[in-house]
């Protein structure tokens, strides 16, 4: 059922999910009554299964208790965001005007605004290729434009292969999954995760097994065996530090190629469907710039300023806006909520009158 | 490939279809079979494909020569020859280094020093396993027990059969070579058996090996000293992760090879249930288990002989056993306090059994005799594992004298307890079903439903679905 979501919005189908399923296992059951003895231990088998997915994972209640239940330090930070986008699933609404994506860098940025006008999706971690992965879904809700927020903090890290089964790939969708995955990387990694992609689809219990093990995460945690003798606790490093150590090292060339085919391919999918890209040219604390990130930073601009003109899309580049100091983050990446609805505001009246620029050139043409 | 790879589902899924879709030509059906393995063997590495194909058409020329041979003394030749083809194929492979260096060692110890560097051999995947099996079929066609298998397509197919390839069970041609022959079919009880030992074998591996796999690690790859608690753990860590991986293993392959319409021999039952070393052999790996009582144990004489002959016979067979395990001194000690064990079970058994003949029908003492032969075969198990001799010595050391607890060694407890339960659940419905290795299928309908949807909930709720490799593949 979820490639459906392309024709309607999601909430409706999430919705019409939890009067369907449930009707359709009891008719599964009452069917099972008519076959042979030996046929029905397996057919009650898949159903019982079938009445354990409902319970467990296909009904708003069931998310919010995980949700409630659950912390990101027990099961992740990215699965905890998972956990808080089904619950979403079921939300009902008009189509919003701007649907901002990205990682949790985003949702810093635009979860503060209190604007009418805006919608968030954001995922801990979340970059090209959980937007491929995501696409349809993304479709589904039907917003006018898309905003994406991305410099070289996003472009150019390696692919996180190891989270995509979490994404929600419907069985239709899978041979872009398998494009995005092993044909763009043509790595073995990518191959393993579309594997696991299809396995999680098929199997929500695996997929959302992060859920038991946070359950019993007190009972299983590894044990610390073989404990060297007592020493001086080390000091923390402090979040910033570390953050920005991370922003200095960890950005690399060998990934922008693959990550901006993965952007290109979302903008022609969502262009395709009548729904307006606009990027927004991405900022992390300035403490982490360094020689080669502002080199990699050029580079990543200029592909995506250029990607932006071919691929129909809109690219807003920092000074149009307002660039971040050092004061308006809280750590490496996430900006403080004051600097945030600064920069949404701004943002938006940037992005209106574009679109208003745009409407008179065409008039004037 | 593995059965835990991601590849391994689609790649059966695909083999199975066109199995099904050939049901009416067994002769297609086995060249799809034979295609098959050698895809699945080549997945690892595809330089082994040359050495299988070799040994194949190797062990059936032998095959073939001790069909049309009618002198007894030209016949013990040929077998002979085939033997030790077989033995030189698993000696380079397997042992060359493992000699090579000991006795450059030993040439050291007299005076000489030879300049030894050691050769650059990978081991490949299953040998010791198709090896043996070939031996066994060179050995019965000699005896006379089976018939020549004149069909190259099929003694391939026996010498390559993909769902017991690399890690067993050891088949017999006189048992696998006629299912190959014949039209095979495919009941609704093979499917269901066929099923459940797949899922069963899936959870041994992903839900109980693969969980406890770290914890027996972080003892015995430990770079300081722990305490006899913690060794103690990591040893019954060890013991369930090693039953979970190779009985997984080979239910995977049995329950794969039924779904087919073949039955495999069974491995494994319920070896940590037993009250001797006697019966923990007639538990554990039983195809090897009969293998060597077959092809070596009896060969030497079996017990036909004097008591010290038997006895003689005993070690011998279990340090061969031993050394099948791998190329270390550990294994060959592991496989000598295995002899040590069945030698002092035989030379003790009946006065022990004189001496505890008010207490035998009572439970409690059939529990104390459990609980000290699990834990006797816990020692064999800290021998096996063990980097060296060295480390067993360390850790018998700290069991004996500094044995404290701490929290993490109940955290660990704890975690033992949630991932073996269920394996105590099923060795138990195993010992007390009439068929031990369909013991879930006496229970009544309601149980069973339980059992499967339990089995199938833990394991994908707590499964590891990594690729960690099964332990045997080593062997």
């Amino acid at each position: 059922m979820p490639f459906a979501w392309t024709l309607f919005p999601p909430g409706v189908m999430q919705i019409a999910r939890l009067f369907l399923e449930p009707a359709l296992i009891g008719v599964g059951f009452i069917a099972a009554r008519r076959i042979g003895r030996r046929w029905r231990f397996f057919c009650y088998l898949i159903l019982t299964i079938l009445v354990i997915r409902f319970l467990l994972f296909g009904n708003p209640g069931a998310w919010a208790l995980f949700t409630e239940l659950l912390t990101p330090a027990e099961v992740g930070y990215r699965e905890y965001d998972v956990m808080e986008h089904e619950q979403n699933k079921y939300e009902l609404g008009p189509p919003p005007e701007f649907l901002a994506i990205g990682s949790s860098q985003i949702g810093a940025i635009f979860a503060p605004a209190d604007s009418q006008r805006l919608e968030l999706f954001s995922l801990a971690g979340m970059g090209p290729l959980d937007m491929e992965l995501y696409r349809s879904w993304i479709a589904g809700v039907r917003p006018g434009h898309v905003i994406l927020y991305l410099s070289e903090f996003d472009i150019a890290r390696p692919p996180f292969f190891d989270v995509a089964r979490f994404a929600d790939v419907p069985l239709i969708e899978l041979p872009s999954a398998w494009h995005a995955l092993v044909t763009r990387s043509g790595k073995t990694e990518g191959r393993t995760a579309f594997f696991e992609v299809v396995l999680a689809q098929l199997f929500p219990e695996y997929k959302y097994s992060f859920i038991s093990r946070g359950m019993t995460h007190g009972l299983l945690r590894p044990p610390e065996f073989g404990a060297a003798p007592e020493q001086p606790q080390a000091t923390t490093v402090p979040i910033l530090e570390q953050q920005v150590e991370n922003l200095k090292k960890n950005m690399v060339e060998e990934p922008i190629p693959y990550n901006l085919a993965l952007v290109a391919d979302f903008i022609d999918y969502l262009h395709a469907r009548g729904i307006g890209v606009i990027i927004v040219d991405g900022q992390y604390n300035p403490l982490g710039v360094t020689e080669r990130n502002a080199e990699l930073h050029r580079r990543v601009r200029e592909a995506l300023q250029s990607m932006a003109s071919a691929h129909h899309a809109m690219y807003i580049p920092r000074d149009d806006v307002l660039e971040f100091t050092e004061a308006d983050f809280v750590d490496g990446y996430h900006v403080r909520p004051s600097a945030a609805r600064r920069f949404v505001d701004r943002l938006l009246r940037v992005i209106d009158a574009r679109v208003r620029d745009v409407g008179t050139t065409s008039q004037n043409n | 490939m593995a059965f835990n790879s991601l590849l391994f589902p689609p790649f059966f899924v695909l083999v199975y279809a066109a199995y099904i879709a050939l049901r009416r030509s067994v002769r297609l059906q086995n060249c799809l079979l034979l295609v098959a393995s050698y895809v699945f063997y080549g997945a690892w590495d595809w330089r082994f494909l040359g050495l299988l194909g070799g040994s194949t058409v190797g062990n059936y020329a032998i095959g073939l020569l001790l069909g049309r041979e009618r002198s007894q003394l030209r016949r013990r030749a040929i077998m002979s020859c085939g033997i030790a083809f077989n033995l030189v194929l698993i000696g380079v492979f397997k042992y060359f280094n493992f000699f090579a260096s000991n006795l450059v060692a030993l040439a050291a110890l007299s005076g000489w020093h030879v300049d030894y560097a050691a050769a650059n051999i990978i081991l490949p995947v299953g040998i010791s396993f198709y090896t043996f099996q070939a031996i066994s079929y060179i050995v019965d066609v000699y005896r006379g027990d089976i018939p020549v298998a004149k069909n190259f397509i099929d003694f391939a197919l026996f010498k390559s059969f993909f769902p017991q390839l690399v890690a067993g069970p050891i088949e017999r041609a006189k048992h696998l070579l006629p299912q190959i022959v014949r039209q095979r079919e495919i009941t609704f009880d093979d499917l269901a058996n066929g099923a459940w030992l797949i899922l069963y074998g899936y959870f041994l591996k992903l839900y109980v090996a693969d969980n406890l796999g770290p914890m027996a690690d972080s003892v015995f790859t430990a770079s300081h000293p722990q305490s006899g608690a913690e060794a103690l753990i990591g040893v019954y860590a060890f013991a369930f992760q090693i039953l979970g991986d190779f009985a997984g293993y080979t239910n995977i392959a049995i329950g794969i090879a039924q779904l087919m319409g073949f039955h495999l021999t069974i491995n494994f039952l319920h070896p940590y249930l037993v009250t001797n070393p006697r019966d923990f052999w007639r538990n554990w790996n039983i195809s090897l288990s009969k293998w060597l009582r077959d092809y070596v144990y009896i060969p030497l004489g079996g017990s036909r002989g004097t008591p010290s002959g038997t006895y003689r016979n005993l070690m011998l067979t279990m340090l061969l056993g031993g050394l099948w395990h791998g190329a270390a001194w550990t294994f060959v000690l592991w496989g000598g306090y295995q002899g040590a064990l069945l030698v002092l079970h035989r030379l003790a058994n009946r006065y022990l059994e004189r001496l505890t003949m008010p207490l035998r029908l009572a439970p409690a003492w059939w529990m104390v005799r459990v609980v000290a032969m699990f834990h006797l075969t816990c020692l064999g198990w800290l021998i096996f594992r063990a980097r060296s001799l060295a480390q067993i010595g360390d850790m018998l050391t700290a069991m004996a004298t500094n044995f404290s607890f701490s929290p993490a060694v109940g955290d660990a407890a704890l975690q033992l307890l949630f991932y073996t339960w269920p394996i105590a659940i099923v060795s138990i419905l195993q010992m007390r079903a009439r068929e031990p290795a369909t013991g879930l299928f006496m229970l009544r309908p309601p149980a069973r439903f339980a059992v499967v949807l339990a089995t199938y909930l833990l394991l994908v709720g707590w499964g590891q679905f990594g690729t960690r490799q099964f332990i045997y593949f080593q062997f």
